[in-house]
């Protein structure tokens, strides 16, 4: 070996490794501590709810209406990564807010349903 | 079903990610391309522990790493959690194999470590990425959706400008050090290893580049990703580029890489089969091809390496046997220094007793003491023949090249032979009457080459005549000897001129023949870049010998370093 030169550099740097995938992991694979974004079934009849925008491809396009919910992953229950939660109430979690549809919240291929009753 | 079904906790993001690109692509295009990386990498720390082979491994397994994050960052059907915590880490492995190979080639084209104000700049570049990660400012939310990672813009954009720099950077170094190249080897070097570096790094910035700019600015998420793929082809690049160095100029001093590089290659390609295949017969005949190709390539790596062995013991010996030659001349130029000191003085007293330095000799006395003189000048002149022998072959003669009239040289070497041959009852004529009269050439060498030749002749012929001619042509001249003599057989026509190449029966006929007559005479006549050769019926049937000299062409080429010359 000509020089023990990168020893201390590599030796630092698995050091700093460790300590940031340690504390990821910890973070999130174990904690489950970050956000979790999902669409849920959305009661079009009490809310403005999001819906695909079916004019362009109406080939296979679901029209179910849908809200967005922003939920700490440790909270959520395991039907919301499957998307089958029937009745999801975000008020009954804890760390969970809804996003209902507005015109500055719809975005590309998606449009506002709402077949509320004054 | 296949070897996944068992690992999937999100049926939603596994039916996601089946529309988007086939399972076995991804494992394809990640796994083989991770485990040849850490087998390269690893199998060279292994053989060659110094820097270039440090940083290289430190490139390969956290290249490999990085392969099996944004594997698991597919694989969002392991679980939300797994994906963000692989996820995270993608850019800080990526930017660190992009750091380490530009180290890896700074210390492969400078021979050195990096300098240390580069490793703190490195490192720099690095912390933002490592402090983000670490407090989780680079990741926003899991889409459940879509099944993948929302990164914080400004974040994520941060590592492709690291990642630009570095690349800037490997060209750079590489345009510096193939112009500061003195040789051409050290040039393609340069350029090789700079070339595998930079297209790695290059496909795989570019690839990842196109995705962020596909995802970002285009709004394009569902398929773009599929382009990552293609940034992996990179590190197979770089270690073809390096085994070909290896193979090619033996870097990292290793012997036999090339056929383990490739039976790993293949053993690793066969393996990876197991990824696409879910029948149990075809997981049973790729079993079986791995385990023959396994043994196939045990048996070919180690029939090589023997064979590799092999060949050094055999430069190992002709190296030996090299020194021991050379070991012999200087032995050989002792001794007959020695014997030759001996001689001449027993030759010397000799000369001066029949002279009559001592007074009168006994006449009982007298004709011992004629023949010791004799014998002491025959055995000056077999001792000088083997020293001129030993000194043209280890290249100590140098000639001096001059010109110089042949009509008079072979005119004096007939009037200083013609004693021996009038005493044989011989005929020695020369006709030299239209032959050239000057020539070019050491006259001292070309003297004893003639003198050789003509001496010859006399001894091997027992009776009749010896003629000599010497004849010009535009570009040359010949000198050639006819003799009536004893002849030279079809087997001893085949060592003449070789070192100690006695004829069969020539000491039954001179006594006094050292074998390295003719020999000396060919390098005398080569170092003129002229030619020789014989001629003969058979035995008893006298024998001609030719020798052309060229008039213009006769630059030495005998070594002129060396001029001691052993007398």
């Amino acid at each position: 070996m000509r020089r023990s030169g990168p020893g201390v550099l590599i030796g630092g740097i698995i050091f700093g490794l460790i300590i940031i995938t340690g504390y990821r992991f910890y973070e999130y694979a174990l904690q489950r501590n970050f956000l979790l974004q999902a669409n849920v079934t959305c009661d079009a009849q009490h809310n403005s709810c999001f819906v695909a925008d079916c004019s362009a491809d109406t080939l296979g396009c679901d029209t179910t209406a849908y809200e967005k919910i922003t939920i700490l992953a440790r909270n959520a229950p395991s039907c919301i990564e499957e998307h089958s939660c029937k009745e999801f109430n975000c008020a009954s979690y804890g760390t969970c807010s809804v996003q209902y549809c507005a015109a500055n919240a719809v975005q590309t291929g998606e449009k506002c349903i709402t077949t509320q009753t004054p | 079903m296949n070897i996944f079904s068992h690992l999937i906790q999100v049926e939603y993001c596994y039916n996601y990610l089946i529309n988007q690109i086939p399972v076995g692509l991804l494992v394809y295009s990640h796994i083989p391309t991770a485990v040849i990386a850490v087998i390269f990498g690893g199998f060279l720390l292994y053989k060659v522990r110094n820097l270039e082979s440090m940083t290289l491994f430190v490139v390969c397994v956290s290249f490999a790493i990085w392969c099996f994050l944004d594997l698991s960052s597919w694989f969002a059907f392991l679980g939300s959690n797994i994906t963000m915590f692989t996820w995270s880490l993608v850019d800080l492995f990526a930017l660190l194999f992009f750091f380490f190979s530009y180290y890896f080639l700074f210390t492969f084209l400078m021979r050195r470590d990096l300098f240390a104000w580069q490793k703190i700049v490195g490192v720099l570049f690095l912390l933002p990425t490592a402090i983000s990660t670490l407090f989780g400012y680079n990741l926003l939310s899991f889409d459940a959706n879509q099944c993948q990672v929302n990164e914080r813009e400004w974040v994520a954009l941060y590592p492709y400008f690291v990642e630009g720099v570095i690349v800037l950077a490997v060209l750079v170094l590489a345009f510096i050090c193939i112009r500061k190249a003195t040789t051409q080897r050290q040039r393609t070097e340069a350029l090789l290893a700079s070339t595998g570096v930079f297209l790695f790094l290059f496909f795989f910035f570019l690839s990842t580049l196109g995705v962020n700019v596909l995802v970002n600015y285009f709004d394009i998420s569902t398929y773009a990703y599929n382009f990552e793929i293609y940034g992996l082809f990179g590190m197979p690049i770089l270690l073809i580029y390096l085994g070909y160095l290896i193979v090619k100029y033996n870097e990292f001093n290793l012997k036999i890489f090339g056929t383990e590089a490739l039976v790993f290659a293949l053993l690793a390609l066969i393996a990876s089969e197991f990824a696409f295949v879910n029948t149990v017969t075809n997981r049973i005949l790729i079993s079986i091809t791995l385990v023959l190709t396994a043994a196939i390539g045990y048996i070919l790596v180690k029939s090589v390496q023997k064979e590799i062995e092999q060949r050094m013991n055999i430069q190992q010996l002709a190296s030996n046997l090299q020194n021991a030659n050379k070991q012999q001349i200087v032995l050989i130029h002792f001794i007959t220094h020695q014997i030759k000191g001996y001689l001449t003085k027993s030759r010397n007293i000799f000369s001066m007793a029949l002279e009559g330095d001592f007074g009168k000799l006994p006449d009982a006395f007298l004709p011992l003491a004629t023949e010791g003189l004799s014998s002491a000048t025959n055995g000056v002149n077999t001792v000088q023949e083997i020293l001129n022998a030993s000194n043209l072959k280890s290249g100590a003669v140098s000639y001096i090249f001059k010109s110089f009239n042949l009509t008079e040289l072979i005119q004096k070497i007939i009037s200083e032979l013609m004693p021996a041959a009038t005493k044989k009852g011989l005929s020695l004529v020369c006709n030299s009457e239209n032959a050239v009269q000057q020539v070019i050439g050491d006259e001292a060498q070309l003297y004893n080459a003639f003198k050789n030749l003509i001496d010859n002749s006399i001894k091997y012929t027992p009776s009749g005549s010896v003629t000599i001619n010497l004849e010009s042509k535009p570009d040359k001249v010949i000198f050639t000897i006819k003799d009536t003599g004893v002849g030279i057989t079809a087997e001893d026509m085949s060592h003449l001129f070789t070192e100690g190449g006695h004829g069969k029966d020539s000491v039954k006929v001179n006594t006094e023949s050292t074998g390295f007559g003719l020999y000396i005479v060919k390098n005398i006549i080569d170092a003129h870049h002229g030619k020789i050769w014989a001629e003969s019926e058979g035995s008893g049937k006298g024998s001609t010998f030719t020798i052309e000299l060229s008039l213009t062409d006769v630059a030495p080429t005998a070594p002129e370093i060396n001029s001691e010359v052993s007398k």
